[in-house]
């Protein structure tokens, strides 16, 4: 079986935040950055505003999985993404505290957790992402393109002498 | 419970020191959308229009549109309305970036500031909860360390719109910046915040903006509609930068003070040149919120005289500091750019009245005696130098603080100035085009293109929603024929545009107006009654900024062109031996708007839009 995951392109991102709004969309049918799964934070650096997507990370042995007292929170075989089971969830914000990413966080009219769940593998990011900044592809198609990327940077660079 | 609009208005007063909630009523959301129409119909409502514009009685609007924040295309803008100190008449700025969308989340369709702080303050939301707070510690700051600073003190992640030292100084071209590079640039706004001494407004909200179940759909079908190829290819590659060889090949791009038409130094200031100095790697192109096509960028010059870094510059600005002032340095551009930006001031404006006292310099109207300096065109260090002494008012730099009008009637010529009521022209000759000619005369806010883009049609192939005939049939933009009522619906078209909180480059490049409208009432679940009716409420909007301007003191006989566009043949070029020639057309222009001979819409037109008093 193929792993899919989901890759994020730093450089292509805009910061144009429609990840954030069709993710709520998706999920709560709001346009509300706050309720997202995926955000955009704006930092401050040098001469401009630069945009970071924060994202669940998709951990292979999560400590969100593993602190949830309830036992809330699973791991989607087919994706590999977590779930929460909102009968289960308690809200008691264990998730929220153990993620070292900021990528579990509590709805707080509803007190439920809401994690990154990759949309049951058609994540809403990455079809509304217009500069595709996020790629939902098997892994190892990511990882052999970033090597011919490289390899081919290196060899570009190098100099040969006439054939 | 509203869809699209959020249903409550924040109004600070900051003479009481108060902030309260109010509700927005069905009634002037449908009639007046939101934006540059909602936001005049409460300044109407509620002050003088003929009240100075720098005094605590004017009142300062932060509106946004029914769309801003959701998730529709480019859903970024909101507008500011307010008095401008600069032309005396009607103001409506809009500015992308986040800000607009952050108050939106933060539940207000709108922000209304009323008189005036004792001593520099900002405002924050948060939800909620609005305070006022002591700014004493940022007067003096340029945008840049405000909006940093603001962050610190607030929220890591809420949005800000601020003025900069110009602002607090009251240069009338002052503007107000968001988000660190964009603006609400026009007309002296800026101004308007500082002589309320207000520093700021930090937004920051977690509440959501609710649609209807039919907007899927709408925005799927707007997404299918967007395919003007102009905006997608060369925008998202160059930016606007990339307009700068179009309009010299057209002969229109501003030269010395709108002398000429071409400029020799075009091609070494033109999009390929500028963006050579743009910023790469992370961070390097800017969208606006939920923008496909990301025009934004930054650039930098690394060492040298005019070391700088900003977003920007725009086609606007290059035209402005570059052509107009005789300037081919594309790095005395970016750091004039950036000096605007971090000062908080106008680029069209400020570029076009540095050229306006370089000409009266040449024609020997301005000494060196009178100016401090030689004010000469192409010399790109005093224009960059004088941008900061505006932002000052320091030493000549007070006289450029004016705007070219008041600068050049000091100076005993008025005639040099370039402007429409008082407000400069963009970086489109009006000799070019006959029917933008007539909307510079008559666009409510003064000399501009972008609340009317007839040039688009005349010179750009445009077929603009549909509302013109289509794709491939340029109207000769040379003729007269016809131009008014061309003119007369882009302004009702634009109107809406400017209230629904979208992106004008985007609206623009949907094929048909009926994609735009159904967006809209797909967002709210309110009919606007077709594209009969959508024009309408534009109209209405457009008519009851020709009732401000009236009551404001101006007339007609401001619905005009300075000599240069009417009497001097364009010298050179492929527009040579044009001149404007408004009076063929505003007549009947004034006829189609259903207005008298002296510009006053008539009883009859009013009643039909439910203006009659």
């Amino acid at each position: 079986m193929v792993s899919y995951e989901l890759f994020l392109n730093y450089e292509m991102c805009t910061g144009c935040r429609l990840c954030e709004i069709a993710c709520a969309m998706a999920h709560e049918n709001t346009a509300n950055p706050q309720l997202s799964r995926i955000h955009i934070l704006q930092l401050e650096k040098g001469s401009t505003t630069t945009p970071i997507p924060a994202r669940c990370m998709q951990c292979g042995y999560a400590a969100c999985e593993a602190v949830c007292p309830v036992n809330a929170i699973s791991t989607d075989p087919e994706t590999g993404s977590r779930l929460i089971e909102e009968k289960k969830c308690i809200g008691c914000s264990a998730c929220v505290g153990a993620c070292p990413f900021g990528a579990a966080t509590l709805n707080q009219a509803k007190g439920l957790a809401y994690i990154c769940d990759l949309c049951q593998g058609d994540p809403v990011c990455v079809r509304f992402c217009p500069f595709a900044a996020l790629e939902y592809v098997p892994s190892d198609a990511w990882t052999s393109r970033c090597r011919q990327s490289k390899a081919n940077k290196i060899l570009s660079a190098r100099k040969f002498s006439t054939l | 419970m509203m869809n699209g609009w959020v249903g409550k208005i924040l109004r600070v007063n900051l003479t009481k020191q108060k902030a309260t909630i109010e509700d927005l009523s069905p009634e002037d959301a449908k009639n007046y959308v939101g934006g540059r129409g909602l936001g005049l119909k409460y300044l109407y409502d509620e002050i003088d229009p003929a009240v100075d514009a720098l005094s605590p009685k004017n009142k300062l609007m932060l509106a946004t549109g029914p769309l801003t924040g959701t998730y529709t295309l480019a859903a970024g803008r909101y507008t500011v309305v307010t008095k401008s100190p600069l032309t005396g008449a009607i103001a409506n700025s809009n500015s992308g970036g986040y800000f607009g969308p952050e108050l939106k989340y933060a539940g207000f369709d709108m922000v209304i500031v009323e008189g005036k702080a004792k001593s520099p303050v900002y405002v924050w939301i948060e939800n909620d909860n609005v305070e006022i707070r002591d700014a004493a510690h940022l007067w003096g700051m340029d945008t840049k360390q405000t909006t940093s600073m603001l962050l610190e003190e607030t929220d890591a992640q809420a949005k800000v719109a601020c003025i900069g030292p110009a602002g607090e100084n009251q240069v009338l071209m002052a503007n107000i910046m968001n988000d660190n590079g964009r603006t609400a640039g026009r007309s002296g706004v800026g101004a308007v915040m500082g002589s309320k001494n207000l520093k700021a407004v930090v937004a920051r909200g977690t509440k959501g903006v609710t649609v209807t179940d039919g907007f899927r759909d709408a925005v799927q079908k707007a997404e299918e509609g967007f395919t003007y190829y102009y905006v997608k290819d060369y925008l998202s590659a160059y930016g606007t930068p990339d307009v700068v060889l179009f309009s010299n090949e057209f002969g229109i791009l501003p030269t010395r003070n709108f002398q000429t038409g071409v400029f020799e130094g075009a091609e070494k200031i033109g999009g390929l040149e500028i963006a050579k100095y743009n910023l790469r790697g992370v961070g390097r192109t800017k969208a606006c919120l939920g923008c496909p096509v990301a025009c934004g960028r930054v650039t930098r010059v690394a060492n040298g005289e005019f070391e700088s870094a900003s977003e920007g510059p725009e086609y606007e600005t290059i035209g402005a500091f570059g052509s107009n002032c005789g300037v081919d340095n594309p790095e005395a551009v970016i750091k004039a750019n950036m000096l605007a930006n971090l000062n908080g001031m106008d680029t069209i404006t400020t570029g076009t009245t540095i050229a306006c006292a370089m000409e009266l310099f040449e024609k020997g109207h301005i000494t060196e005696k009178d100016a401090g300096m030689p004010l000469k065109f192409g010399d790109g260090a005093t224009m960059v130098k004088l941008v900061e002494m505006a932002a000052q008012k320091e030493g000549f730099g007070k006289d450029i603080a004016l705007g070219s009008y008041r600068l050049a009637e000091k100076y005993g010529h008025p005639e040099f100035s370039m402007t429409t009521k008082k407000l400069e022209f963009p970086s489109y000759d009006p000799r070019g085009g006959q029917g933008y000619a007539l909307g510079y005369a008559t666009t409510s806010r003064g000399g501009c293109h972008i609340r009317a883009e007839v040039h688009c049609v005349e010179m750009f192939g445009a077929s603009l929603m549909g509302i013109i005939p289509p794709d491939g049939e340029n109207l000769d933009r040379f003729i007269t024929d016809g131009k008014a009522d061309v003119a007369r619906k882009f302004q009702d078209y634009y109107t809406m545009i400017d209230s629904i909180g979208l992106c004008n480059f985007i609206c623009v490049s949907m094929p048909d107006v009926n994609h735009l409208i159904n967006l809209v009432e797909a967002a709210t679940g309110v009919s606007f009654d077709g594209e009969k009716g959508w024009m309408k409420t534009g109209e209405r909007i457009f008519n009851l900024e020709r009732l401000f301007n009236l009551k404001a003191g101006l007339t007609h006989k401001d619905d005009t062109l300075p000599e240069r566009m009417l009497k001097e043949p364009m010298p050179e070029g492929p527009t040579k031996g044009h001149v404007a020639q408004l009076d063929k057309m505003l007549p009947e222009y004034y006829k189609l708007r259903g207005w008298d001979t002296k510009g006053v819409p008539s009883a009859k037109k009013l009643e039909e839009l439910g203006l009659a008093a």
